[in-house]
């Protein structure tokens, strides 16, 4: 998108005014002190001017921003082309264009103005490139432009064009989970589920009963045992698994996918890994944002559902001011009973642990990934208050770990693959186990 | 006396800041700006020093007067020094010439035409271009092509023909100065033409 001006915008440098000037006192002098020799020197200004001026522009440049329609990856090397247009009659001898932009994309030369020559009626390109070094949404532009012609003696006004986004997607942390879900709803899926159904997995030999299909009776058993046998399988299922963001607060700060991360990048990233994990095997992923402006992302499967999960993480944002309160708790009706809810929280506020509590207390399966890391244990000034202070904040957060776990739900620290299999295991057999039933 | 001191603190911090910043343009400079600018500065002190009588050259003073100044033309591009400047090296060798009564030597002259418009043409390109612009290799190409050409064009014709009024005999006449005064106008009027239209 260009903006240009309605008319014709140059205005004389001044360099101009010196060619004037001293070809006139050149000239003057010359011929009051009968001195050819300042004649001569004025030749050159003069003839310059003249056999510059001898063609004006009669249009501004016209400056466009091309930005690719298909997002990029974290890291991944984010092309911008500039596109510098001359529709006027006259040449310009350089048109200074300079384009404004995230610090998230390391453009190269981003920083500096580009230089480059146009001949009239003739139209460049100037692709900037670089690598997009966080996810998110980075804003580019407005890229501005001027151009200078007949021999840096007239200057066009400042051309300027609108920003545009680049969206960067987060680059998923490896992440697998080996481990059967605990509950799983649906018919079709990867997950063995507790009851016996069409699957692959055996579950047990039993006597052929009405119903049974021919093809499974077990033929060795049955000649054994003399009675028709039947093999028994667990039904596989998919399940629905529910990421919960608690971005309430941001800790830590972000250096993109080259240096630390923060609490919102290990939270993002590790979000888009595990949708990515269970998309794969096909179950349905939903995504909550726990804070200020909470979202939700409707359960859905596929690969669709995997790019719309990469699109909305995009919009993450933690908490602007501390005095924000979520504006609703989480509704447990939001979240369907036999979903594996993942919550994925650094635990730095009250709010959130009450939150996790309150799920688990309305009967929802679910797993706390602490995504604050080492950060708590990087040093700071010491002095002899913060030494205190960091020890009592250590405890008290402890503290929380220990409440939740008592309230049933594993607490445990994002560490990429295999981050969920042991409580997932832990969890499944805990599913498993007879349960004492009051009659 | 503590207001002096004020002063003299804050002038101190300004100071140190123009330092800072004159640091910082100097670690971004882009190379084809520094070679205009220094091409410009290089340009002035060439025009300078032909211009300034050879005697008055042997004073370090009057040297230094003239590379400084011709060095600040490259710094301050934007400024009005530069014509300031040329306005003084064209003044120096007049009155040179005119005490002595020297029509002067005919590669000076053409040095300092031709300096001076070296430095008159790379300032005017200086002027327009940030210091840390990226420039393409082909804008500093066609730039040295017009003004080879210019000076090819304008200097070389205008050279011999003062050669040629050098060997005529000197006759009295107001004609000379009649038609001079006549071709500067037409040249001024040219050039204003040009501008309004």
């Amino acid at each position: 998108m260009t903006d240009r001006v309605d008319e014709p915008a140059w205005g004389a440098t001044r360099a101009l005014g010196r060619a004037t000037t001293l070809v006139t006192i050149l000239v003057l002098f010359g011929v009051v002190l009968g001195r050819p020799d300042l004649v001569l020197m004025a030749v050159p200004f003069a003839l310059g001017a003249a056999w510059a001026l001898r063609r004006r522009p009669d249009e501004v440049p016209g400056v466009e921003l091309v930005l690719p329609g298909e997002p990029a990856a974290e890291g991944a090397t984010v092309q911008i082309p500039l596109r510098l247009s001359n529709t006027s009659s006259a040449a310009y001898d350089v048109v200074v264009t300079r384009l404004s932009h995230s610090p998230w994309l390391r453009i190269q030369h981003g920083d500096r103005p580009y230089g480059i020559g146009l001949p009239a009626g003739e139209a460049a390109e100037v692709v900037l490139a670089g690598p997009a070094l966080r996810w998110g949404v980075h804003g580019v532009g407005p890229a501005e432009a001027y151009a200078v012609a007949c021999d840096g003696l007239l200057l066009s006004t400042l051309v300027e064009t609108g920003g545009a986004d680049v969206r960067v997607h987060p680059v998923p942390e490896p992440f697998r989970a080996q481990e059967t879900m605990p509950r799983s709803a649906m018919l079709v899926g990867v997950h063995r589920s507790r009851r016996t159904g069409e699957g692959g997995e055996l579950a047990g030999v039993r006597p052929y009963g009405p119903g049974d299909r021919l093809r499974r009776v077990d033929w060795r058993v049955t000649l054994r045992t003399r009675e028709l046998h039947v093999a028994q399988t667990l039904s596989d299922r998919d399940a629905a698994v529910v990421v919960l963001l608690d971005v309430l607060h941001e800790a830590g700060r972000s250096q993109g996918i080259h240096g630390s991360a923060s609490v919102l990048d290990r939270t993002v990233r590790s979000a888009a890994a595990i949708a990515e994990h269970y998309l794969r095997q096909g179950d349905r992923v939903a995504l909550v944002e726990y804070s200020g402006s909470p979202r939700y992302l409707r359960a859905a499967s596929g690969r669709r559902q995997l790019q719309a999960v990469l699109e909305w993480l995009l919009h993450v944002r933690a908490r602007v001011r501390a005095s924000e309160t979520p504006a609703f708790g989480i509704d447990p009706h939001l979240i369907p009973s036999s979903a594996l809810v993942v919550v994925l929280t650094p635990l730095l506020a009250p709010q959130s642990a009450e939150m996790v509590a309150t799920l688990s207390r309305a009967g929802r399966v679910v797993v706390a990934v602490d995504t604050l890391g080492n950060l708590a244990d990087l040093s700071v000034d010491e002095t002899q208050w913060t030494v205190l202070a960091r020890r009592l904040w250590q405890l008290d957060r402890a503290n929380t770990i220990g409440q939740l776990r008592e309230a049933g739900v594993p607490v445990t620290p994002w560490v990429g693959p295999g981050s969920l299999d042991e409580v997932l295991r832990d969890m499944a057999r805990l599913a498993s186990a007879p349960r004492l039933a009051v009659r | 006396m503590s207001a002096v001191l004020d002063g003299a603190r804050t002038y101190r911090q300004r100071l140190g800041d123009w330092l800072q910043a004159g640091r910082l343009k100097l670690r971004r400079i882009s190379a084809g700006v520094l070679l205009v600018r220094s091409l410009a500065g290089v340009a002035a002190v060439v025009a300078g020093v032909l211009a300034v009588a050879p005697e008055l050259l042997a004073d370090p003073r009057a040297l230094g007067v003239t590379v400084f100044g011709g060095l600040g033309v490259g710094l301050l591009p934007r400024t009005r020094w530069v014509t300031l400047y040329a306005l003084a090296v064209i003044c120096v060798w007049t009155v040179g010439m005119v005490v002595r009564d020297d029509p002067g030597e005919i590669w000076r002259i053409g040095g300092i035409a031709a300096a001076l418009y070296v430095m008159h043409t790379s300032a005017a390109l200086a002027a327009v271009l940030p210091y840390d612009t990226v420039l393409t290799s082909g804008v500093l190409s066609a730039w040295a092509r017009r003004t080879t050409a210019v000076l090819a064009a304008g200097l070389v014709p205008g050279l011999g023909l003062l050669v040629m009024l050098r060997e005529l005999p000197s006759v009295g006449t107001w004609v000379g100065p009649v038609v001079g005064a006549a071709a500067a106008a037409a040249l001024v009027g040219l050039l204003v033409w040009h501008l309004r239209r």
